[in-house]
Order: C-alpha cells, then structure tokens, then sequence
C-alpha cells in the first residue's frame, strides 16, 4: 500500500442526496445502494469530488492548519469504508 | 438508536454498524477544542451509518406476510423480516459477483482477494489453480477455464458468496454454505453428485445447472 | 357502473369457472378464474361493493386459483394459485382459498405495480390527508387499521400504499383488511357493526379472518390523498399511547426498507422516499389502548388543520 494514497470519488458517482439535521441519505449511482451517512461524510465526498486528494489534505480542507494524526487515521479508516462501497477510489501512484 | 428494536431481523450486513447508542471517540488537541469529526456507531465504519443494499431482483417476488413467493416454492420466514425487499433472497449470478467484487466485504464478509484454496479443497486437477482468488474464477481466467470445463467450480464460488451474503443479511438461504462444500466436496472427489434421494448421480454440467437455480 | 352484487350468485360463478371475473380494485383490473365456491361466495360477501368490468377488456392481472385434480380432492383438497402460467406459491389447504386469493392479489401488486413506489404499510385517510402505517407483521400494524377505518378514517390500504411517482400523492386501494389471531376478536368487539370473514385456522399466519371494506372506501377508490404521517406503530402491551419523533434521514431508510420496489426503482425510488421522508411528520407509535391510539391520530389531524 502507497504510503499517501490519492483519494478521489469513483468515476459516475454523482453524490445524489439530502440532509437533515446532521445526517444524509445517499444513493450510490454505481451499485444501487442507499447509504445513511453522517453530514461530515458527505462533506468529505463533495471535497472530493472539487478535487481528488490525499487524506492530509482532506484533512486540512476544512481549515485546521496542522494535520491531526488522530485525524488522520480515522480519515483513512472513513476512506477505505467508503472505498468497499464503491464511494471513492484510491488512484495508483 | 431509536428504533433499534424493530428490526426483528437485520436487513443487510450494516446492521453490524448500527448500535443501541453511538458513542464518541473523544479527541482533545492540545488547545482543548474537540477534533473529532466523526462518531463511530459500534464496531462499525465511522461516519457511514447503515447501507441499505440494491437488491432489484427481488422487486419480482414480494415478502408478503411472512411468504416470500419465489419460483421454487415459498419459503415461510419464521423471524419476521420486516423488509420486503430482500427477505427472499441475498443470491445473485456469478457476473453480479464479479462486477461488483467491491461490496464483497460488505456484503458476504470476504475479500475479493481470498484464495480457491481458502474457501474449498482444491483436487485433482483443481489443485494447478489453487493460490488463484476467488475473483479470478469469477473472471474466469483461462487457467481456471482449462481445468473447469463443467464451470463448477464458478458456481460453487457463486454459491458460497450467496451463502455468505444470504447469512450476513440474516435471511434462510436455499443453499448454505455447507451444502456448498459438501457439493463441492463430492464433486472434486468423485467428479459427480448424488442429491439424496435421486436415482443417480449428477454430471457437472448438471450441478452446474442446478446451481444456478439457485441463485433466483 | 356494474357491481359485483348485481351480477347475482349465477352470473359470478359462470364468469369465475370461464372467461373470468374482471373485477376493479382501485386502479387495477384482475381477471380471476377458479371453479371453486368456496372462493364464490366469499368474494359475494367481500367485495359485493366492487366494479365488475365486462369480458374482453384489459386486465392488469390475471390470477387462477384452482382445486386439486382426481383422488388428491377427496383426501386434503388444495387450493392452487397460478399467476401466467407461473405458480408463485405452493398449493395451501382448500379451506385457506379466501386467504390465498388476498395474498396473491398482494403479491401481484407488491410485484409488478412499478408505475408507483409500492410501501409494505397500511393507509389511511381523512380530510384528505393520508396516515401510513409500515410495520412488521405482528406490531399490530392491521389491527390499528381496522380500528381507524371503523372510526372515522377512510381506508386507503391495510397492505400496499401506491404512492405515485409523479407527484407523490397515495392512490387508493382499498380491499379486505386482514386479522390475524387475537386481533380478530378485539375487532369484532370493537366494530360489531362491520362484516368479517369465518375465522380460516392453520394458516402460516395463524389464524385468519378478513373484514370488508366500507362501501364508502370502494366508492372512493379514485380519490388519492397526500401523505401527511408516517407512523410506526408498536403494540405494547400497557403502554400509553406515544409518539416520538424519527429524524428525516432515518424516516428514508426506514420507509425504503419497507418499500417493495425501492432497488428496483434505483434513482426514482430514491427521489420519491426523499420527497415523501421531507412531506410528512414521521414517528414511532407505541400503544396498546385502541381509544387512545384513536385519540393521537385525531390530535395529528388537529395540529395539522
């Protein structure tokens, strides 16, 4: 596994949802599925889709200056979870 | 979660991600302003909370009253499943498998990278093709090809991926996983399959077949 | 317009065991044949009130239920039920036909109706706003209904709510709403006014008894509603009557949950549960005092009006 993966959304996933009170439905336009996620998720997602990128950056998109490893690490964990569900991708470097 | 006891039975894998509370993971920097950004529900994915798993298939036969109607019969679902959609059946055709090989973990709770010889006892001439994954078969890499003439194998594969997402979504399946193996199991002894209380044994075209079956 | 009544007991049998009764239950026309009399004179008894349509139009389904052929009639005689030439499900005992014919009008419905999002939950209606009820078997889900319908609510569906694709609103299909085990005594004592079927044991769902729509509901099967609740109820035995609020995105996964053809409707099914989880006030319902259950839904509609 590279050591800075490039995240990005998988290619035809359009991010059709609605949110209410802190927490979104989402349909998945490549497998069907529905998902219920929490608001920062989707938020993650619509990053995403601005622009492919590694999680630090991910990280620091909303504004905090330094990477948190803690952070991090449960950034990883969210992307390799929305990885299994055909969300988003990891480009090859 | 505040409706956590209606599902008399789960609806997909998910359900592992739900939990009676969700609790947060406390994270404090050093300036004392919370960092966490999102709540782990249970032992599952943080931030993703339920996926509710596209089964169209299953549009074709209604769960109605407990009966799931489907061509071979109706099964009686004792633990009332509340959702129509895929009380009846978590199965799907090979090709679904492997196109979709991302959801396996989710779905059946295997990597697309497990290995033939993970899952099934490789013989005969099954043993050249041992270390390939269970993807590959679902491809049906030509050395795979070479030595499942009958696709067997690509259907025992098929069925053991049912079996497991039929389990995970808490649904009875047609097939379990051990009557997967032990068709498997006779077969790759014997090179045919005697179902019980059948005259005589079945060709691997004919387990084949059957398999597929299966799979509605 | 033609009623099943006005057709006479002769005239119902003779359609039935040739080229089928056509019979129009909110916006679907089933053409069903079965030589059986049981299965006559329960349908004259159930849906007396129904539009009966004459022979060569076009049917949206069509549904057999037939007998047992040769010895197998004299020792345990089945029911069987075919549906183009398919058989959905396996032949039940003779005595269960009424429940069988309710069940495969079901399941033609919850099957094939795909011009609508087709919900596992009962409806209902007053002052043109429409209550739906998903539930689980056994949450008492049926038993509420029967008792709002009997209370001033109009019946829009004790099983399957249309809800239409375009604009959202539930089009009515009322039919016989099915009792099952204890309920079916409770409503009889609470409506001994409405007409019910003889008790059918030994079903799967136990025992087995259905009530007939009002003929006030029949009359007004055109008349669509707009979803203005969902409730979740749960009988609980002593509880006082209570609602507690479900949060919208919640309210989506669980209505597609119980949504027949939500997969099947990919994106659409998908708009349509969020344009109907973002309409409606949805909640859990706990209750086990059917007064008091009434009183909470009245108290909807006040707040509503």
């Amino acid at each position: 596994m590279s050591s800075l993966p490039i995240w990005r959304l998988v290619p035809g996933q359009r991010l059709v949802h609605r949110c209410h009170d802190g927490e979104c439905v989402l349909f998945n336009d490549l497998t069907g599925d529905t998902h219920l996620l929490e608001e920062a998720v989707v938020a993650l997602l619509q990053a995403l889709h601005a622009a492919p990128g590694p999680a630090a950056i991910l990280a620091g998109s909303d504004g905090l200056p330094e990477a948190d490893p803690d952070l991090l690490d449960e950034l990883d964990e969210v992307l390799a979870d929305l990885a299994a569900l055909s969300l988003v991708e990891a480009l090859p470097c | 979660m505040e409706h956590q006891e209606d599902r008399s039975a789960p609806a997909n894998e998910a359900h592992e991600a739900q939990a009676a509370q969700a609790h947060d993971v406390p994270q404090l920097d050093a300036r004392g302003a919370s960092r966490r950004r999102f709540t782990r529900a249970g032992a599952g994915a943080a931030g993703v909370i339920l996926t509710l798993h596209s089964q169209p298939g299953m549009a074709t036969y209604g769960n109605y009253g407990g009966i799931c109607a489907s061509p071979s019969g109706f099964m009686s679902i004792k633990t009332a499943s509340h959702n129509p959609r895929n009380s009846c059946s978590a199965n799907h055709s090979y090709t679904y498998w492997r196109d979709n090989y991302k959801s396996w973990k989710s779905r059946c709770g295997t990597h697309s990278t497990a290995r033939f010889c993970d899952v099934l006892t490789p013989r005969g001439a099954y043993v050249r093709v041992k270390n390939y994954t269970l993807l590959q078969i679902l491809q049906q890499h030509k050395d795979v090809r070479a030595v499942d003439g009958s696709f067997v194998l690509l259907q025992c594969v098929t069925a053991l991926l049912n079996a497991r997402a039929s389990e995970r979504a808490g649904i009875p399946s047609v097939l379990p996983e051990d009557k997967v193996v032990a068709i498997w199991d006779e077969y790759s002894l014997r090179g045919s399959y005697r179902p019980s209380g059948s005259a005589r044994p079945w060709s691997g075209l004919e387990i084949s077949a059957y398999l597929q079956t299966t799979f509605r | 317009m033609l009623t099943l009544a006005s057709l006479g007991p002769r005239e119902l049998r003779a359609r039935l065991r040739g080229p089928g009764l056509r019979l129009q239950t909110g916006p679907f026309v089933t053409c069903v044949q079965s030589p059986l009399a049981l299965l006559a004179d329960t349908l004259a008894a159930m849906y007396a009130d129904y539009p009966v349509l004459e022979e060569g139009g076009v049917a949206d389904f069509h549904v057999r239920l037939s007998g047992s052929n040769g010895l197998r009639r004299l020792v345990r005689p089945q029911v069987h039920f075919h549906y183009d030439g398919m058989a959905p499900f396996q032949p039940l005992p003779l005595a269960q036909a009424f429940p069988m014919f309710e069940w495969a009008m079901n399941w033609c419905v919850s099957s094939q109706a795909n011009s609508w999002l087709v919900i596992h939950a009962a409806v209902i209606e007053k002052s043109g706003l429409a209550a739906i009820l998903p539930a689980p078997p056994g949450s008492g889900k049926s038993t509420l209904c029967a008792a709002l319908v009997n209370r001033g609510w109009r019946l829009l569906s004790d099983e399957l709510t249309l809800v239409r694709l375009d604009d959202g609103r539930v089009d009515p299909l009322p039919r016989p709403v099915s009792l099952k085990n204890a309920s079916i005594s409770i409503l009889r004592d609470y409506a001994p006014e409405a007409a019910f079927t003889r008790p059918v044991a030994d079903t799967v769902k136990g025992t087995v008894a259905h009530m007939r729509a009002s003929s006030e509901s029949v009359a007004r099967a055109q008349e669509t509603a707009m979803p203005a609740w969902i409730v979740f109820p749960k009988w609980q035995a002593g509880a006082p009557a209570t609602l507690t609020p479900v949060p919208q995105a919640r309210a989506h996964m669980r209505l597609a949950e119980n949504a027949f053809n939500y997969s099947l409707l990919g994106e659409t099914g998908f708009q349509a549960v969020a344009r109907l989880a973002e309409q409606v006030r949805t909640f859990d319902f706990e209750y086990s005092v059917l007064d008091d259950a009434i009183a909470v839904f009245e108290q909807l509609l006040r707040e509503r009006a």
